[in-house]
């Protein structure tokens, strides 16, 4: 059964192409992770799927209903980007009145429990930390025991301990059956909760699959070497022109990034390379391939630099 | 039953809500005693115009006093809804099973009750300043009722205006344009019998003065109960017709996400 599905979806904001096509479905109790950084589209492609927003083409649908439609509302539980709450209600009175409009709801001392919020069930929303008021938001979408969860940056602002005990509250709700839909920009999250990522770019999916499958495609280790100094790329290109055991490379600044089967065995003569070409290195790492290797090979950029670069 | 259910947690919310700033309560009622003191102490010589209906000014201006005060908080609802938009509490609801009818209503109900508190304290005030409610209990009741019916269309429309505007300089503005006009072309502070014609003749389609007007006369020795009933009614026509207004902004609201 199909959980949620955007079909052909485009949106613009202006001149600003946030959505451009996207075509993708969440089956009923999987974990699919939308991953892209800052302004690749991720919320958009949520709010869409929540009814917050109404696609320019295509069509969204939750449980074979538009979103906007109450039996898709009470399906689903939600954290929204923001954790907007009236900032003058106390923790326990917003659960309360989150959970009044669910038939099956989470009884109220076992959700502050779970989450850890029972320590802060008598402060007004408006007093809280950011953490705590992403714990009460992420706490809201698991209120009405609903049968899929759809979480925009669930984690983002949290400590590691609380961002553990998130991800333990998602894998128990996946492990009974729950569907959950996730926004994330950390991709050690998506990798560790998610049975089928979409990786987002500049409002298009560029890449679907399970982590293993999509890191699967990178045969060989990533090589990371950084130079003392930045040099230009076409003296990099050109210095390890010669080893050709060097399958993908790319250049940012003072990072070189080389792809190889057996990576340890090709560093000497790497370094070799580049110290001859008048590039000093400072460092080397070999590591097996990750997701930032998958966005990087799916969009041309590494995450991160994707992700400084990020407009919305 | 879904819609009136979740009405009311919306309004437990908002009172909540009210209960937990209590100088916005001091202000919200320290401020009609203010205008009712002014007012009838600016305007006491009032009676002494050849043809003024009322011979106390204080028992004359009170529930005008009582209406103004349901049409400003009326008028000024629709900052809230502001307020909520711009701090993702909206889309907190949005999201939620929450009926969207109920999102309104619960905050004009809260308004409703506000607006009862503050005309009761108005009436124990203009006692205390020697005014005299002829109408009885009756009257009283058509006052709260005229007063609420007031509250609930302007601030039906002041939600509908935020949803379509969604910018507080804004609906600042149109509201303090509506207002006051509204105010003074009605017989809140003056009898209709001493206005200018032109202010007399615009008077007759004001709601402001149909409130008032209703008001006035249940609050009188001799009633009038036909007029009063026609008054009323206009302003439950009114009233549905703003609650339908706003449901269409909330459309419209969605619509152009």
């Amino acid at each position: 059964m199909i959980a949620a599905a955007l079909r052909m979806v485009s949106k613009r904001f202006g001149e600003a192409v946030a959505l451009d096509r996207v075509d993708f479905a969440v089956e009923a109790g999987e974990v699919v992770a939308l991953v892209g950084p800052n302004g690749a589209g991720k919320t958009t492609a949520l709010a869409i799927l929540l009814g917050l927003r109404r696609p320019d083409d295509g069509t969204a649908e939750v449980f074979g209903v538009d979103p906007r439609q109450v039996r898709a509302r009470l399906a689903v539980g939600v954290t929204p980007q923001e954790s907007g709450f009236p900032p003058t209600l106390r923790v326990r009175e917003i659960v309360e009145l989150v959970r009044a409009h669910f038939p099956f709801a989470v009884p109220t001392d076992e959700l502050l429990g779970r989450f850890r919020l029972d320590t802060i069930a008598r402060r007004q929303a408006g007093g809280l930390s950011g953490g705590e008021r992403r714990r009460l938001s992420v706490a809201l979408a698991f209120a009405g025991d609903p049968a899929a969860i759809f979480l925009d940056e669930p984690t983002a602002g949290l400590d590691v301990e609380s961002r553990r005990s998130v991800w333990a509250e998602i894998d128990r709700y996946s492990a009974d059956g729950g569907t959950v839909l996730l926004t994330t920009h950390y991709l050690e999250e998506a990798d560790h909760l998610a049975s089928r990522l979409a990786i987002v770019d500049r409002g298009r999916v560029v890449a679907e699959g399970t982590p293993d499958a999509l890191k699967g495609e990178l045969s060989g280790d990533a090589i990371h070497v950084d130079l003392a100094q930045v040099v230009e790329e076409r003296r990099v290109r050109a210095a390890l022109s010669g080893v050709s055991a060097i399958r993908e490379l790319s250049v940012e600044g003072a990072g070189v990034r080389a792809r190889a089967d057996n990576g340890a065995t090709v560093v000497p003569a790497m370094i070799t390379a580049l110290e001859s070409g008048g590039a000093r290195v400072a460092s080397v790492r070999v590591t097996r391939p990750s997701l930032d290797d998958v966005y990087l090979r799916h969009t041309g950029r590494t995450f991160s630099e994707a992700d400084s670069g990020g407009a919305r | 039953m879904t819609a009136l259910t979740h009405s009311w947690y919306m309004t437990v919310r908002h009172l909540r809500a009210l209960q937990r700033q209590p100088w916005w309560i001091a202000i919200t009622l320290i401020q009609p005693i203010i205008y009712l003191v002014l007012y009838g102490q600016l305007f006491q010589r009032v009676v002494d115009l050849p043809g003024f209906e009322a011979a106390n000014y204080v028992s004359y201006v009170t529930p005008g006093v009582v209406i103004m005060m349901a049409l400003f908080g009326g008028g000024w609802n629709g900052m809230g809804i502001i307020f909520e938009m711009d701090n993702g509490v909206m889309d907190r609801f949005l999201v939620s099973p929450v009926s969207r009818v109920a999102i309104v209503a619960g905050r004009l109900i809260q308004m409703s009750i506000l607006v009862v508190l503050q005309a009761s304290l108005l009436l124990g005030l203009g006692l205390l300043m020697g005014a005299h409610f002829d109408g009885g209990a009756v009257g009283l009741l058509v006052l709260l009722v005229s007063a609420v019916l007031v509250a609930v269309p302007f601030g039906a429309l002041s939600n509908a205006m935020a949803l379509v505007i969604r910018r507080t300089e804004s609906v600042i503005g149109a509201s303090n344009f509506i207002l006051l006009p509204m105010t003074f072309l009605s017989p809140v502070f003056m009898a209709t019998s001493l206005m200018p014609p032109w202010i007399r003749a615009v008077a007759r389609y004001n709601p402001v003065a149909w409130s008032v007007e209703a008001a006035r006369s249940a609050m009188s020795t001799s009633p009038d109960w036909r007029a009063i009933a026609m008054r009323i009614t206009l302003l439950v026509v009114l009233s549905a017709f703003s609650a339908m207004v706003a449901t269409r902004a909330f459309r419209s609201y969605q619509r152009s996400a």
